[in-house]
């Protein structure tokens, strides 16, 4: 079988790196040889973030290769933009939840963000789903969980089976947050399907 | 250094590897009575793979054996070399058959030398290539080296750094080789790197043509107590000679504050040197949990030598960047059990400090005076800049009050965004706003605002 290069791509303080361990988790549950590796700055808060999964039969490599991502899972739209070349344009797609975070430290940061992101990103031929995870998660109570309607869209696009991921939500959401996140899961399933 | 230091080095290639490798390491340093060095770079040491444990194997408590020949005093070192050159043969005839160092052959005329995370670059890269993986790179096997190389046309040797292992295959007259002319010796490898070197593809580049890609370099978090020191020292205009923690930002925009950073204690050292240099205001900074780390026998020399260092302590009880575990000023341990708090003032003032002030970090106006005093202050002086870690957990479960701007009073100048705070954004008119599940009600934004206009947020209508 072939391996499954995934690419999470999102601003510190997202949540990007839980929703690459839990489809790791995932990955491994349901028995796949699997490697995450992720790239960080030394803050905790507002830096860019890339967390790279990879499963499979048998995975070598730790570090996904631009160009032959599966998915690209964008958290924000500057950040699915300056992974955006992981994706294999082929067979590959860049999930990206439809929100905007403002670079804090550039001037007039505002004014030159490429708001234009998805319609260049299509222009370039690549397949982009854009999903309102943002504003459904703030709908469902609380607006943290879009990287978890992120997951439950990028759940549809990988060999895991529904019952996986349920299982590994349950191991690793808090217990007083996991209700909400099981929604949000759900909520990002039926968009994507 | 290993070989310096005439020590066996092991190089796993794997997250299996690195815990197999440290039990097996420990046997190896029974069996020769040596120490063992385990290498690591960066991608190994940063990344996640499956790991089957063991049984735990319950070992019997064993005396320390007095034995000044073997682990006291130079007289007797001498007498012990001989003993340290038998040890090191013996590891090299160990090396030619040891079950770290692995051949898988194949039917290609192409071979590859390989060790570490590279191990697994290689494998995805060329599949089809013959590979010795040496999962000990200290000391090298010379004959089996040599007997690998000879059943292949060409040669590749991908190690990632150092051209360590390259070097000793040529020094063996080893001639059909390719490596760092190939690969180089900067960064870390990846797999598209391998490709590109071997001219089997290049991958994409970013998206940069067409569109702004914006960099989102990383900041302070909300909150932080360190922001309020470095705006203060861009203010003073000194030059900071600076040390390891989340404050290594503040050499970054838009601080650009701290000017030297070396390794962990260098801060007052460097300090001290550039005084002596004939520098003026120079000042030291330092987080709580590297001066006790590293900070102390430096400051004590400073004092002993008669420095005027001026050093500031940024105290949030925490080693912050690490993930906030404690320290000794924490007053707890990793066990999260009570223990003695060390008494940061009490202690800079034995040593011979003659200035030691503490300061709410998060109070501007004062945390500037403090530093203009301490910077005048004749002898040497340290300022204490005190606030808590955000992320500490009791920190992040505190009940905040968060601050909201009064949009009515707000003139638009601009000055709270200056705080560079995350939570700080801008609204479509233009006005800022502070996210109120982000604030920490840390007030630093409502101290900068020229017409009051940065409220709690009960107090804004």
């Amino acid at each position: 079988m072939k391996t499954f290069s995934l690419m999470f791509a999102g601003v510190g303080g997202q949540g990007s790196l839980l929703i690459a361990d839990l489809t790791s988790l995932a990955a491994v549950s349901a028995g796949y040889d699997t490697k995450q590796t992720e790239v960080h700055g030394v803050s905790q808060r507002g830096g860019s973030v890339e967390t790279h999964v990879r499963f499979g039969e048998k995975v070598h490599s730790p570090i996904v290769t631009p160009g032959e991502a599966y998915a690209v899972i964008g958290l924000e739209k500057l950040e699915a933009l300056r992974f955006a070349h992981y994706v294999n344009a082929k067979d590959g797609t860049i999930l990206v939840n439809d929100h905007e975070l403002i670079p804090g430290s550039i001037a007039n940061a505002e004014k030159i963000y490429p708001h234009e992101t998805i319609d260049f990103l299509k222009s370039k031929g690549l397949r982009v789903i854009v999903l309102p995870a943002s504003q459904t998660a703030r709908e469902l109570g609380d607006g943290r969980m879009a990287n978890v309607v992120l997951l439950g869209a990028l759940s549809t696009l990988l060999p895991i089976p529904q019952e996986t991921w349920d299982k590994t939500l349950r191991l690793r959401i808090p217990a007083k947050y996991l209700e909400g996140n099981l929604k949000a899961f759900q909520a990002g399933r039926k968009m994507a399907s | 250094m290993a070989r310096m230091a005439k020590v066996p080095v092991l190089e796993p290639s794997d997250a299996q590897e690195c815990h197999d490798f440290i039990l097996a390491g420990m046997e190896l340093s029974e069996q020769f009575k040596s120490p063992v060095m385990l290498r690591t770079t960066t991608r190994l040491a940063h990344h996640k793979g499956l790991v089957e444990v063991g049984e735990r194997k319950e070992v019997e408590q064993r005396e320390f054996v007095a034995d000044a020949r073997r682990f006291s005093v130079p007289i007797y070192r001498l007498a012990r070399r001989p003993e340290v050159e038998k040890t090191l043969n013996a590891l090299t005839e160990y090396a030619e058959t040891c079950s770290f160092n692995r051949v898988e052959h194949s039917k290609n005329s192409v071979g590859v030398v390989t060790s570490g995370i590279a191990y697994q670059y290689v494998k995805e890269v060329m599949p089809e290539a013959g590979v010795l993986r040496l999962g000990m790179t200290f000391p090298l096997p010379a004959k089996m080296l040599r007997e690998f190389c000879s059943k292949y046309e060409t040669v590749y040797v991908i190690e990632e750094g150092e051209a360590f292992i390259e070097e000793y295959m040529r020094n063996l007259g080893i001639t059909n080789l390719k490596g760092k002319e190939l690969f180089g010796v900067i960064g870390e490898y990846s797999p598209g790197r391998l490709r590109k070197a071997l001219a089997l593809g290049s991958p994409p580049q970013p998206f940069t043509e067409g569109i702004r890609l914006l960099p989102r370099p990383p900041m302070m978090c909300v909150g932080c107590g360190h922001r309020t020191v470095f705006a203060a020292l861009k203010q003073l205009k000194v030059t900071v000679s600076g040390d390891i923690g989340c404050y290594t930002m503040g050499a970054l925009p838009p601080y650009e504050a701290e000017h030297t950073t070396f390794c962990m204690g260098a801060s007052i050292g460097v300090a001290v040197g550039l005084e002596q240099a004939g520098h003026k205001d120079t000042l030291a900074i330092i987080g709580d949990s590297t001066f006790i780390h590293a900070g102390i026998p430096p400051l004590i020399d400073a004092v002993y030598n008669k420095s005027h260092l001026t050093l500031v302590i940024l105290d949030n009880s925490a080693t912050g960047m690490t993930g906030s575990q404690p320290n000794a000023s924490s007053g707890k341990n990793i066990l999260g059990e009570e223990t003695p708090k060390l008494d940061l003032e009490a202690f800079c003032r034995a040593t011979g400090v003659g200035l030691v002030e503490v300061v709410d970090t998060w109070q501007r106006k004062e945390m500037v005076r403090a530093l203009r005093r301490s910077i005048a202050y004749p002898g040497p002086s340290v300022v204490i800049a005190r606030g808590a870690c955000q992320q500490l957990p009791e920190m992040k479960k505190r009940n905040v009050i968060p601050f909201k701007v009064e949009e009515e009073l707000c003139t638009q100048c601009n000055a709270c965004f200056k705080v560079w705070c995350p939570a700080i954004t801008r609204t479509l008119g233009n006005f800022p706003v502070i996210a109120a599940n982000e604030c920490t009600s840390c007030t630093v934004c409502a101290q900068v605002c020229p017409t009051d206009a940065i409220k709690l947020a009960e107090a804004v209508a």
